[in-house]
C-alpha cells in the first residue's frame, strides 16, 4: 500500500470540464492567512502569510494525454488524428485510447437486449429493456474531446418541470410521488452561464436567438454579448431557413410557429469588439462565505484560445467538420484548454511556468472511498488502483489520506455513482454507501433520444461541411405540450446522412452494387446524392425515473478488478409520443420544404420502440445525466445546489449527474455554470480548513 | 486505338492498364487518380491481397477493352459488356471503384494516407472529415473551388 | 487568458545622449550635414547627401521605432531649433504620393515574394511528418501575411490605394529582393537549403541582438550646415532615394527603417507646408500631413489570426511606426532584445523572431534548453548567428515531394491534364488576390474570402506536387500570373 505523503488541500477525480474548471478557479485563489479569507492570486501580493492550494488530480487515463506542454501536448494529440483516419467505424471514441484498464462506454459494443440476459459486451452491462446508447471517454480532458461543442442554456421552465407542469415521478421503489424542481433557478444561475460562456469561449448572436419562452429575450439574457460572433451559419441553413421562415408546424396540441436560431456554440470565432477585455472569474468575500463575480477590469482585449500546443493555431473554426470526434486545430473547445490555465501560471516574466502545488497523477483508477464515522462521516481516504502502461494490467494499490482534504468527485455520471455505490459503511441503522442516504445515486440515469429524420434536398445543400450543427429549431423547447410530452431541441444538421446512414460509404456501396454504376455516371449520380442530403434531428428529453439506473454487482468486474456500470434503462410513453409528435413535425417541414423523405426505422435497429403502431428508432446524444442529482433536501437528493454531498461534510459531487432534470439543452454549459458556482462552496470550506 | 496513358516514373505496363481502367471506371481522369498521390500504393495493394491469376485477368480483359476501343462510348458499352456483365470481373471492378473513392479494401482503409486521399468528398465539393479544411466560413456559401 | 507574445526584459534605464550633450561636442571633424541641410540645402553635394541620409536615418529611426520620444523631440529640436534659412522650394512642392507609392509597393512586392517560397516549402512537406518544422514555417507564412495587410494599411492611410492583383504586381522567381543582397528567393521544395534561404531572408540588421536606446555606433558630432558644391540640386527624387537602398540596404528590416525615414521627411515637408515651420516635436508631426486616406478602408485587428503578430490600423505617423515595429519585431528580433539567453524565458509561450525558428529546424534543434554560455560577452549578449544547442528537433529532409525548383506553367505544355492542372492552380491564386485587392479596395469583408482561397490553394499545390513531372522531379505550384 503506497500512502502520499505531502498533505494535499483538494483531491479531485477526473480530469474533465468539472474537475478541470474546479482545478482551475482554486488555483487562481490563495489562502491569504493574515486576513483569513481566500482572495484571487492577481490581488495577492508577495508576502509571507499568502498560502497555496495543494491540489492533486487523478486521471483514470494515459499519463500522455496529459502532457500539456507545446511539443508533447501537440505529438499526442496528432496521435489522436492519425488513429482516427485509421479507425474504420469512427465513432465518437475512434481516435483515443481504448483502455482494458480504464474502459469507456463505446457505441459499438451495443447491442440488443433478450431479457432477461444482459449486453455484456464491452464496458456497461446492459439489462435494459432498452439499451442506454450514449457513449463517454476516460482520457485527460474527458468527454469534451469528442463533443460536438454545442452550447445552449436551459431555459427557465427546465428547472420547474413540476411547478409548471405537474410533473412528478415515483419515489425509489413506492408508490409515492415526489417532484422533480431544482434547488436553484434559471436566473440564478445566470451570472455563472456567463462565467462559463466565457470559460469555454462561446460563439454566438445574443440579438438573433429566440425561444418559446415567457420571458423576453433582454430579461433572458440581460445587457450581455457572447464572447464571439456567430459561427456562421451554413448554406444548407439558408436554404432550410428561406422554406419555412414564417410558417408552422401543427402538433396534436397545436400551432407552433417555427423559429429557426443560430446555435450559440463553444467553438472559436471572431472575437466580439462589444465583449471588450477579457475577464477573470474571481472570488469576493460576503459575510459569510464567497461570491465569484465576472471581473472585467483586465487591460487586455478578449481574444481567442486556441490548441494547448499553440495559442495561434485553432483561433476560428477551420471548417474541418470533424467536431465529432476531434478537432484538429483545437478550434472548438475541450477541458485540456482550462486544465492547462491550471497546471502554467504566469511568472513575474510573464512567461508560462509550471504550478508547482498542482498535480496531476494519471493512470490512476478511483473505485473506493472510506467513511469515517468517528469524524462527522468525513471521507477519510480515497483508495485507487495505479497501471503502469498502456499494455500491461497489473496495478500498484495505493490510497490517499483525505481527513483533512477536500474531495471532489468528476468522473462523470456513470463513474461517479460507481465510485459511490463501492464504498459502504457500517452504520448504526447497517450497511450505507457513500452519499447515498436518498437512495438516489445511480438512479434517475436520463439521456436525450435523438430521433433522425433523413432526405433528399431539391437542389444541391453541399453538405459535409462546416461544423456540426450551426442553426436550431428552438420552437419545441419549451410549451404546454410538456404536461403530455416531451420537448425537445431541433439542430439541423450539416453532415448528410452520415450518423443515421453511414453515407457516403454507404452511398457508394449501393450506386456500385445495386445499380451497376460506373465511370462518370457513378460520378454524376453521386455527386447529385450526396450534395442533396439533408438530416433533421430531434433531440427529445428524457424525464427522470428512479428505475433507470446504475448500480454495481461484483459479478461484473474490469480487468483492475473494478465494478463495470450495470445498467436498467427504459423509456416511457411520455418520450414516446413525443418521438410520434416529432415524425409529424419532421413530415410536415420536409413536405413543405420539398424534401423527398428517405427515413427509414428496422427493428435491426438498437434503439426502437412501437408507438401506436409505429416504430420510432433513435440514437444517444452522448449524454450522461442525473445520476447524483442535486435537490433542496437530504432526503430526496445526493447534494445540495453547490454539488456538495448532504451526508460528508468533505465530499463534492460534480458533473452532469447532478442535474435533476435534462431540459432540451446539451449539458456540458448547464453542468460547467453549477460547477464554477461549487467553487464558492469549496473556498469556503477551504478557508475553515487553512485556519486550522 | 490504344488509349493506355504511359505513367511517368513506373516502368511496367500494366500500371497503365490499371490506371487508364481505373479512370475509365471511377470516372476521374488519371491526372487526378494521380493527385492522390497513393496511386502506385493501390496498385501494389491490390497486387497483394487478389489471387494474382484473377488480377492478371481483370488487367488483360482491360487491356484488351482499352487498346481496341475507338472512343468513349465505344469503351462505355466494352467496361459494360466484359466487365460489369461478368460476375467476377464486375466485383473486382467495384472494389478498384470503392478503394479511389473511399480509400478502402473491404472496409480496411490501405494505409495511413487513403482515408484522406478519397476521392468521395472530391466529387461532391467537400472534404475527408478532420482532413483538407477548407477554412472559416467556408460553409456558409457555395464551396468556392467547385465550378458553380 | 491569452499567452503573452514577446517577453521584453525589464532594461536598466540607460542614460542617453541628450540633445545638450549633443551639441556640447566640440565640431572638430565634422562628417555629417544637418536634417534641415539634407531637406533644404541645394547647394549640397551628392556625398554629403548620402551621408547625411546614412545619419539621419539611422538616428531617427533608431529613436521613432524604438518608442523614445522624448529623446526624439531632443534630437528634433537640437536639429530644427534655430530654424531654417533656405528653403527650398522644389522640395516643398515635390509630389510625394508616386515616390512613396513606389516604395510602398516595393514593400508589398517584398512581403509578397516571400510567401509564395514559404507556402511552397510548407506544402511541399509530406503529411503526417515533419509537423513541428510545418508548424514554425506555416506561422512565418501567417505573419508575412499580416505585414502584406498592414503595408496596404499604410498605403491607404496616405491616401494611396495599395495594388496586389496585377500582374506587375506579382514576384517571379527566381528573384533577388530589391535591396542589396546576394541571394535568390525561389519556389523550392523543403529542404536545408531552401531553410537557408529563409535565413537569409529573415536575417538581422544587427550582429548582436541588443536593446540600444541610442546607437552608440553612429557618429553624434555637432551638426552644421556645409557649403561643399555651388550647384544647385535636389536629390529627393525616387531614383536617388532607390539607389540609396540598393547600395546600403542589406536586409528587409534595414529596408524598413529607410522606408520609415522616407515617410517621416514627406511628412514634415507637409507640416511645414501646412503651417508654414517646421515641426517641433513627435506630436505635431503625429497630427495631419500627408495621412489624408479613408479611415474606412482600414483591415482591423480583429480581421487578423492565426499567429502572434498584432495587425495594426494606419491613420497617422503613430500607426505607420506600430506597423512597421511589428514587422521588424516579427522578423528579426526587436532591437529590444526578444533573445534573451537566459533559458527560462524560452518557456512556454515565449516567441522566437521568425529567424531563430528557422535557425531551430536548420540545425534540429531548440534554442530551450541549449548551453550559450561560451557565446555570451559581458553584456549577455550572443551573436545572432550563434547556434541552438537545445532539445533535439526532429526533422525528416527525406519526406517532401521532390519538386522541380521554380517550376513554370509552361514545362506542363506537353501534358494536357497537367497544364489545366497548374492552370487551376493559378487561377486560385489570382482569385485570392483579388479578394485581398478588394478588402483594401473599402471591401473588408472579402478577407474572409481570400482565407478560403488560401485554404484551396493548399489543396492544388499539393496535389500538382504529386505529380511525376520526369525522371527526377515532381510538378509543383507555380504562383504565376494569369486571366480569369
Amino acid at each position: 500500500m503506497n500512502q502520499t505523503h505531502n498533505k494535499k488541500d483538494v483531491i479531485i477525480v477526473g480530469t474533465g470540464i468539472a474537475g478541470s474548471l474546479i482545478a482551475k478557479l482554486l488555483s487562481d485563489h490563495v489562502f491569504d492567512a493574515a486576513k483569513g479569507k481566500m482572495i484571487h492570486r492577481a490581488d495577492a501580493g508577495k508576502s509571507d502569510s499568502i498560502k497555496e492550494i495543494s491540489i492533486l488530480m487523478y486521471e483514470a487515463g494515459l499519463e500522455a494525454g496529459l502532457e500539456l506542454d507545446s511539443v508533447s501536448s501537440m505529438t499526442t494529440y496528432n496521435e489522436y488524428i492519425r488513429t482516427f483516419y485509421r479507425e474504420e467505424a469512427k465513432v465518437p471514441n475512434s481516435p483515443y485510447p481504448n483502455l482494458k484498464q480504464a474502459p469507456s462506454p463505446n457505441v459499438l459494443d451495443m447491442e440488443h437486449i433478450v431479457q432477461p440476459f444482459p449486453d455484456k459486451k464491452g464496458y456497461l452491462v446492459q439489462f435494459g429493456p432498452m439499451p442506454f446508447a450514449s457513449d463517454a471517454i476516460r482520457v485527460g480532458g474527458g468527454t469534451t474531446l469528442h463533443w460536438l461543442g454545442t452550447t445552449p442554456r436551459m431555459l427557465p421552465n427546465d428547472f420547474k418541470l413540476t411547478e409548471k407542469y405537474g410533473i412528478t415521478i415515483h419515489k425509489p421503489d413506492s408508490k409515492e410521488k415526489t417532484p422533480i424542481n431544482w434547488p436553484i433557478d434559471y436566473e440564478e444561475l445566470r451570472p455563472y452561464y456567463e462565467m462559463a460562456e466565457f470559460e469555454i469561449g462561446v460563439s454566438g448572436d445574443v440579438s438573433r436567438q429566440e425561444y418559446p419562452i415567457d420571458e423576453n429575450m433582454e430579461k433572458y439574457y440581460g445587457n450581455y454579448v457572447f464572447p464571439m460572433e456567430e459561427i456562421p451559419q451554413s448554406y444548407m441553413d439558408h436554404k432550410i431557413i428561406e422554406g419555412l421562415k414564417g410558417t408552422s408546424v401543427k402538433l396534436s396540441s397545436g400551432e407552433i410557429p417555427l423559429m429557426m436560431v443560430p446555435s450559440p456554440q463553444g467553438r472559436n470565432s471572431i472575437p466580439n469588439p462589444k465583449y471588450g477585455k477579457t475577464r477573470i472569474i474571481k472570488a469576493e468575500p460576503k459575510e459569510s462565505g464567497y461570491k465569484l463575480v465576472l471581473d472585467s477590469s483586465e487591460k487586455e482585449e478578449y481574444k481567442a484560445l486556441g490548441s494547448v500546443w499553440n495559442p495561434y493555431m485553432g483561433e476560428r473554426c477551420e471548417g474541418n467538420a470533424s467536431c465529432v470526434p476531434i478537432c484538429p486545430v483545437q478550434a472548438k473547445y475541450n477541458a485540456l484548454k482550462t486544465l492547462k490555465k491550471a497546471l502554467y501560471k504566469l511568472n513575474d516574466h510573464e512567461n508560462l511556468k509550471r504550478n508547482p502545488y498542482m498535480q496531476i497523477q494519471a493512470q490512476s483508477v478511483v473505485y473506493r472511498l472510506s467513511v469515517d464515522q468517528n469524524d462527522k462521516d468525513k471521507i477519510s481516504k480515497v483508495h485507487l488502483r495505479r497501471y503502469t502502461s498502456k499494455e500491461k494490467t497489473d496495478f500498484i494499490e495505493e490510497s490517499i489520506d483525505t481527513s483533512d482534504a477536500i474531495v471532489i468527485l468528476a468522473a462523470n455520471a456513470f463513474e461517479n455513482p460507481k465510485i459511490l455505490l463501492n464504498s459502504p459503511y457500517t452504520t448504526q441503522n447497517g450497511v450505507k454507501t457513500a452519499a447515498n442516504s436518498s437512495d438516489q445515486v445511480g438512479r434517475n440515469l436520463m439521456d436525450h433520444m435523438v430521433m433522425l429524420t433523413w432526405g433528399l434536398f431539391p437542389e444541391p445543400v453541399y453538405p459535409y461541411r462546416g461544423p456540426g450543427s450551426t442553426t436550431n429549431i428552438s420552437s419545441f423547447r419549451d410549451g404546454n405540450f410538456r404536461g403530455e410530452f416531451s420537448a425537445w431541441i431541433s439542430p439541423l444538421d450539416n453532415w448528410g446522412w452520415g450518423w443515421p446512414a453511414f453515407s457516403p460509404g454507404s452511398d457508394v456501396a449501393y450506386f456500385i452494387s445495386e445499380e451497376n454504376l460506373f465511370g462518370a455516371e457513378l460520378r454524376e449520380t453521386l455527386t447529385n446524392r450526396l450534395s442533396k442530403q439533408v438530416l433533421f434531428h430531434f433531440e427529445i428529453e428524457q424525464l427522470p425515473n428512479p428505475n433507470n439506473r446504475v448500480t454495481i454487482n461484483d459479478q461484473y468486474m474490469d480487468v483492475l478488478g473494478i465494478p463495470r456500470p450495470v445498467i436498467h434503462y427504459e423509456l416511457t410513453e411520455y418520450e414516446m409520443k413525443a418521438m410520434e409528435q416529432a415524425k409529424h413535425a419532421s413530415d410536415q417541414m420536409f413536405k413543405r420544404l420539398g424534401i423527398k423523405d428517405f427515413t427509414k426505422y428496422t427493428a435491426a435497429d438498437m434503439n426502437s420502440v412501437m408507438y401506436n403502431g409505429v416504430r420510432y428508432s433513435y440514437n444517444g446524444a452522448g449524454h450522461i445525466v442525473g445520476t447524483h442529482r442535486m435537490g433542496s433536501t437530504a432526503e430526496d437528493s445526493v447534494t445540495n445546489s453547490y454539488c456538495k454531498a448532504w451526508d460528508h461534510p468533505n465530499l463534492y459531487i460534480v458533473g452532469a449527474g447532478n442535474m435533476t432534470t435534462l431540459g432540451t439543452s446539451n449539458p456540458t454549459l448547464t453542468l460547467s455554470a453549477f460547477t464554477i458556482r461549487s467553487v464558492e462552496s469549496i473556498l469556503a470550506d477551504l478557508e475553515i480548513q487553512l485556519k486550522k | 486505338m490504344n488509349i493506355i496513358n504511359k505513367i511517368l516514373n513506373v516502368d511496367d505496363y500494366y500500371f497503365d492498364v490499371f490506371m487508364s481502367i481505373s479512370e475509365a471506371l471511377a470516372g476521374f481522369t488519371v491526372n487526378e487518380l494521380q493527385s492522390t498521390g497513393l496511386a502506385e500504393t493501390y496498385y501494389t495493394y491490390v497486387l497483394k491481397s487478389l489471387e494474382a491469376a484473377t488480377f492478371v485477368e481483370f488487367l488483360t480483359v482491360s487491356k484488351n477493352i482499352l487498346e481496341n476501343s475507338s472512343g468513349e462510348e465505344e469503351l462505355k458499352k466494352a467496361i459494360q459488356s466484359e466487365i460489369i456483365g461478368n460476375a467476377g470481373m464486375n466485383e473486382i471492378a467495384g472494389k478498384v471503384i470503392t478503394m479511389w473513392y473511399l480509400g478502402t479494401w473491404e472496409g480496411s482503409y490501405i494505409n495511413d494516407l487513403s482515408y484522406q486521399e478519397g476521392l468521395v468528398w472530391n466529387l461532391m465539393h467537400s472534404h475527408p472529415p478532420g482532413a483538407k479544411q477548407p477554412g472559416y466560413k467556408s460553409w456558409n456559401i457555395k464551396p468556392v473551388n467547385s465550378n458553380l | 487568458m491569452r499567452q503573452k507574445l514577446i517577453n521584453k526584459t525589464a532594461q536598466p534605464q540607460e542614460t542617453l545622449l541628450t540633445a545638450g550633450r549633443m551639441a556640447a561636442r566640440s565640431a572638430v571633424v565634422t562628417e555629417a550635414v544637418s536634417l534641415p541641410s539634407l531637406l533644404f540645402d541645394s547647394t549640397l553635394s551628392k556625398e554629403d547627401w548620402m551621408e547625411g541620409l546614412k545619419h539621419h536615418s539611422k538616428t531617427l529611426t533608431n529613436l521613432l521605432l524604438t518608442n523614445q520620444i522624448k529623446e526624439f523631440n531632443a534630437y528634433l529640436q537640437s536639429q530644427f531649433g534655430s530654424g531654417v534659412s533656405e528653403l527650398k522650394k522644389g522640395l516643398i512642392e515635390i509630389d510625394y504620393k508616386p515616390i512613396l507609392q513606389d516604395l510602398l509597393q516595393t514593400a508589398i512586392l517584398i512581403e509578397h515574394s516571400t510567401i509564395p517560397p514559404y507556402l511552397t516549402a510548407l506544402y511541399s512537406i509530406k503529411d503526417g511528418t515533419n509537423a513541428l518544422a510545418s508548424q514554425i514555417i506555416r506561422s512565418v507564412a501567417v505573419e508575412e501575411m499580416l505585414h502584406l495587410i498592414m503595408v496596404c494599411n499604410v498605403l491607404n492611410a496616405i491616401d494611396i490605394q495599395p495594388s496586389v492583383n496585377k500582374q506587375e504586381n506579382y514576384p517571379t522567381y527566381p528573384m533577388k529582393l530589391p535591396m542589396n543582397v546576394d541571394f535568390y528567393v525561389g519556389l523550392e521544395t523543403f529542404s536545408s537549403n531552401s531553410i537557408a534561404t529563409f535565413i537569409a531572408i529573415e536575417s538581422p540588421g544587427k550582429p548582436l541582438v541588443k536593446a540600444p536606446k541610442y546607437d552608440h555606433d553612429t557618429d553624434t558630432s555637432a551638426l552644421y550646415t556645409q557649403r561643399a558644391s555651388v550647384q544647385e540640386n535636389n536629390f529627393w527624387t525616387l531614383e536617388n532615394m532607390k539607389g540609396f537602398i540598393m547600395e546600403n540596404v542589406h536586409t528587409i528590416g534595414e529596408y524598413y527603417d529607410v522606408l520609415f525615414f522616407y515617410i517621416v521627411i514627406f511628412q514634415i515637408i507637409a507640416y511645414y507646408k501646412e503651417h508654414g515651420q517646421l515641426p517641433a516635436n513627435f506630436e505635431e508631426l503625429n497630427t495631419g500631413g500627408i495621412f489624408t486616406g479613408n479611415p474606412a478602408k482600414q483591415i482591423r485587428p480583429e480581421q487578423y489570426y492565426g499567429s502572434g503578430g498584432k495587425l495594426h490600423s494606419v491613420e497617422a505617423l503613430v500607426g505607420v511606426i506600430a506597423v512597421f515595429e511589428e514587422i521588424k519585431g516579427q522578423g528579426e528580433g526587436a532591437d529590444d532584445s526578444i533573445f534573451d539567453v537566459d533559458p527560462s524565458q524560452f518557456e512556454e509561450g515565449a516567441e522566437l523572431a521568425h529567424y531563430f525558428r528557422f535557425k531551430e529546424v536548420f540545425h534540429e534543434h531548440f534554442y530551450l534548453g541549449g548551453n550559450y554560455e561560451p557565446f555570451m560577452d559581458e553584456n549577455g549578449m550572443m551573436p545572432v548567428t550563434t547556434p541552438p544547442t537545445g532539445k533535439d528537433l526532429p526533422v525528416d529532409w527525406n519526406e517532401a515531394y521532390p519538386m522541380k525548383p521554380n517550376p513554370k506553367l509552361e514545362d506542363y505544355i506537353k501534358n494536357k491534364e497537367l497544364y489545366a492542372q497548374g492552370a487551376e492552380f493559378n487561377k486560385t491564386y489570382k482569385r485570392l488576390l483579388d479578394a485581398i485587392q478588394s478588402a483594401v479596395e473599402g471591401n473588408q469583408r472579402e478577407l474572409e474570402k481570400s482565407i478560403m482561397y488560401m485554404y484551396a490553394l493548399k489543396e492544388q499545390a499539393v496535389n500538382l506536387m504529386k505529380q511525376p513531372l520526369d525522371a527526377q522531379n515532381n510538378a509543383g505550384p507555380t504562383f504565376e500570373y494569369i486571366n480569369l
